[in-house]
């Protein structure tokens, strides 16, 4: 568990965060979302204290992170920076296994983690372990910088916009593999992105910063159901502004289309194709589980959340051809 | 011109050596100590950006100043030799070193640098596995920037006695040897390009195996200069060494020879240790006031001119007596006065100036003296050194003293002007009386009846001390006191500069010829 405790953290007269508390819980994967200049990123720096902030306290499982020995906690702190930012004087194996030399593991027991790592990330360590970062392509060089902020076991593992970098097709993959990962290792993660959709995507539960303040905190449903404030509601929508109504939905061929009998799909809500994504979200946050029917199509919870994933998809490869 | 070289080589190559190991040696000590003092700096000051720049300012404000500038200045200090030239060397090579180091490490990615903080990775392990690899092909480029720097700048080293292979550049300009002058600059050449091929190579190996072969060199050049210097102390044994140096150029060397050979004969216990082309006047006085040399050859007039002070302390205004005999005298008393030193009884040869004709035309015209010449002096074409021609005590004083009415008189460079004689340009030049080119090409010297010039006779100097210590020395110098004639001097001028024979050789031939050995 990470308690950001009252923290606020300035730099001469300008306040980047402000009073801010919050609580990750241990094995989420947490997602903090907000727009350039909201602070996201310095929170997320205060965990392996790359910020110390300027009051409050940072507490891990209950101890405070400014009483820990530094090199001590970050050792078992995963990082994973925005390009990968491997050390382009060591080898993929080199770069990944660092962490391994610094706790002084045995060169075999060391080789093993590493390739047995690297293989989960997709990556053949026969083929890459060898290989220079120069050699790797964006997607490959943060599958390495994967492996090698979860090398060491941590703790958790702290995400700078780890994919921003990256081509969208990369980006899905990535995206895929942390999820994936995640599940299977159980590690706690916390995920800064500017992208709402990426956030929605990727987090158990997501926090909305603006300015160094925190709007809202809370699960991608409730948060898509029960905007706290304007700018919550903007940022979501503006996100999705072009393509929120429901019909859009169901155009790109999500959910399930109902044969004949309309009465046999137990559906606790029916919306109308002019409704919006907005209505959906609040419609599953009132029964988690149900789905929901919209015209001939009855969409589920993860119909939503893909949706919302392939507009990302899109947009960025839009922007990427811009 | 390849075979006077092959001839030259063939005849010196151990001294060819000798200073090919000097120079090596002065470079690798000088980059040595360049690189324990600039690395670790720019290590220590790459977190203190502040003082990095202020510690580059200084090392480029340093580099700024002349080379010979800061030889001069560090010559009260430290004295000469190895040493000085090391000093200057070291301040030289500072500069890239530093410089390509600091800005090497300070500016690694700032991610890579974010990268290698959150990993935890203790201070010594980020700075030799990041930011010395990531630093290193700037450090590299930087080092060998200053090596071969320090290369070519310590053929400098030879002007103050640093030895090296400067020494055979500068014996070639003094001598107008080509064949030293090539050797010199050639080996220097090729060594600048050799350790700079070295240094690429190096840079392309990881960090762990360069360590490894950097600490083999040093440890063999150690063991290697360890094994010379033991080897010499041995070969000294406990003997006496008497240090003497010479100017440059061919006649002082064969001069400070007759010396070795006069000493080493009269007491087999002390050992002469000699410095030949060991660089200027004001250098070699220096050098034997500070007692880093016993003896050196001076020239009566020399003393009297530039190294003896007026009342008011100014050199250059001593009146020069026109008679040898006065002219001794007055340098001896004058230079136990103001510098305490023993000045010997010169050998008879004067090296001065003189007028210089065919032997052909003096015998054709009977021309014996300048009197003679300023009879016919109208048929006669001139050419001078133009630092001849301006002097009031050279050619405009001579010109009123004898009545000179040369049909026509131009300057010319002075390498050139006997050549010109020998082939009719011209029909007179200045000469200076034990060039060897009198003898290469036949002419003859008028002798100065009026006594024009003042006299220029060699003797040895030392200090006083030294000379009251060692009576023994002193009696064999003074074997040579009025011994080698114009012409002895000039044929063995003519063998060692001319024909590059050893000047110890022909030392040696001198003495054994007139029994002084």
């Amino acid at each position: 568990m990470i308690q950001f405790d009252h923290v606020t953290q300035s730099y001469d007269d300008t306040v980047a965060l402000r009073d801010l508390n919050l609580t990750i819980e241990s094995h989420e994967l947490f997602v903090l979302v907000g727009p350039s200049g909201s602070g996201k990123t310095t929170l997320l720096k205060m965990v392996n204290r790359l910020n110390e902030p300027t009051s409050g306290r940072v507490l891990i499982d209950g101890e405070d992170v400014a009483g820990r020995e530094l090199n001590e906690l970050r050792q078992h702190i995963g990082y994973v920076l925005q390009t990968g930012a491997l050390f382009p004087n060591m080898s993929v194996e080199q770069n990944a296994g660092i962490e391994l030399d610094v706790l002084g593991w045995k060169p075999e027991k060391k080789r093993k983690r590493v390739r047995d790592l690297l293989s989960r990330v997709g990556l053949n360590p026969d083929k890459f372990a060898e290989r220079m970062p120069s050699e790797l392509s964006g997607g490959e060089a943060q599958r390495v910088g994967i492996v090698r902020a979860m090398a060491a076991e941590p703790l958790m593992v702290l995400m700078d916009e780890p994919f921003s970098a990256l081509d969208p097709v990369s980006r899905k993959q990535l995206q895929d593999l942390v999820l994936q990962l995640h599940e299977e290792l159980g590690v706690t993660v916390i995920f800064v992105t500017h992208d709402m959709s990426e956030a929605m995507l990727m987090a158990d539960r997501l926090a909305v910063m603006r300015k160094g303040v925190l709007q809202q905190c809370g699960t991608p449903a409730e948060i898509m159901a029960k905007p706290a404030n304007d700018f919550v509601r903007g940022f979501f929508l503006d996100r999705a502004a072009d393509s929120r109504y429901l019909s859009n939905i169901v155009d790109a061929g999500f959910g399930e289309r109902i044969s004949g009998d309309t009465e046999s799909v137990a559906s606790s809500a029916q919306l109308s194709a002019s409704d919006t994504v907005v209505d959906l979200a609040a419609a599953f946050h009132a029964h988690p589980g149900s789905s929901v029917r919209v015209g001939h199509h009855a969409l589920k919870q993860e119909d939503l959340i893909a949706y919302l994933a392939s507009i990302a998809v899109e947009r960025n490869g839009e922007e990427a051809a811009k | 011109m390849i075979g006077q070289l092959g001839t030259y080589i063939s005849e010196n190559w151990s001294d060819i050596l000798l200073a090919l190991w000097d120079h090596l040696k002065i470079s690798v000590i000088a980059t040595v100590i360049t690189l324990v003092i600039a690395l670790p700096l720019a290590v220590a000051l790459m977190n203190r950006r502040r003082a990095g720049e202020i510690v580059l300012q200084i090392a480029s404000a340093i580099q700024t100043i002349p080379s010979l500038a800061i030889l001069g200045i560090l010559i009260p200090f430290v004295g000469i030799g190895t040493v000085p030239a090391v000093i200057a060397l070291v301040l030289y090579a500072i500069m890239p070193v530093f410089q390509n180091a600091y800005t090497g490490l300070t500016t690694i990615d700032p991610e890579l640098t974010e990268a290698a903080e959150a990993l935890g990775l203790p201070r010594r392990m980020k700075l030799f596995r990041v930011q010395i690899p990531l630093a290193m092909p700037m450090m590299m480029s930087g080092i060998r920037i200053a090596v071969v720097m320090i290369i070519g700048t310590a053929t400098l080293a030879a002007l103050i006695g640093g030895g090296g292979l400067g020494t055979y550049i500068l014996l070639g300009i003094q001598t107008n040897n080509d064949a030293a002058l090539i050797v010199g600059a050639v080996l220097s050449a090729a060594l600048a390009l050799l350790a700079s091929g070295l240094i690429k190579w190096l840079s392309k190996l990881p960090l762990k195996k360069l360590g490894i072969g950097v600490v083999a060199l040093a440890v063999i050049l150690a063991g290697l200069g360890i094994g010379t210097s033991v080897a010499s102390h041995v070969a000294t044994g406990q003997k006496e060494t008497v240090v003497i140096a010479g100017k440059m150029g061919g006649e002082p060397e064969i001069l400070i020879n007759m010396y070795k050979d006069l000493i080493e004969t009269a007491d087999p216990n002390v050992t002469v240790e000699l410095k030949p082309n060991f660089g200027g006047t004001s250098f070699l006085f220096k050098a034997l006031k500070s007692g880093k040399i016993d003896v050196y050859p001076e020239f009566t007039g020399t003393v009297l001119q530039s190294l003896v002070t007026d009342s008011s302390g100014k050199t250059g205004t001593v009146k020069v007596s026109h008679d040898p005999e006065t002219a001794y005298k007055d340098a001896a008393a004058g230079l136990k006065q103001q510098f305490d030193m023993k000045y010997l009884r010169p050998m008879k040869y004067e090296n001065t100036y003189a007028l210089a004709v065919r032997a052909s035309d003096a015998r054709k015209y009977d021309l014996e003296t300048t009197e003679d010449l300023a009879q016919i002096s109208q048929s006669f074409s001139a050419a001078f050194d133009p630092d001849f021609y301006q002097q009031s005590d050279g050619y405009p004083g001579l010109q009123k003293a004898y009545g000179l009415q040369f049909s026509s008189v131009r300057t010319m460079e002075p390498s050139l002007r006997y050549e010109a004689l020998a082939d009719n340009k011209i029909d007179a030049t200045d000469a200076y009386t034990t060039d060897p080119q009198v003898k290469q090409y036949n002419l003859k010297l008028l002798k100065d009846t009026k006594s024009f010039f003042p006299p220029y006779q060699g003797a040895p100097l030392m200090s006083a001390s030294f000379a009251s210590a060692h009576p023994e020395v002193v009696a064999a110098l003074n074997k040579l006191a009025g011994k080698i004639s114009d012409e002895d001097m000039q044929t063995m001028n003519y063998r060692v500069t001319v024909q590059h024979e050893k000047a110890a050789t022909v030392a040696q031939d001198y003495l054994s010829k007139h029994g002084l050995v």
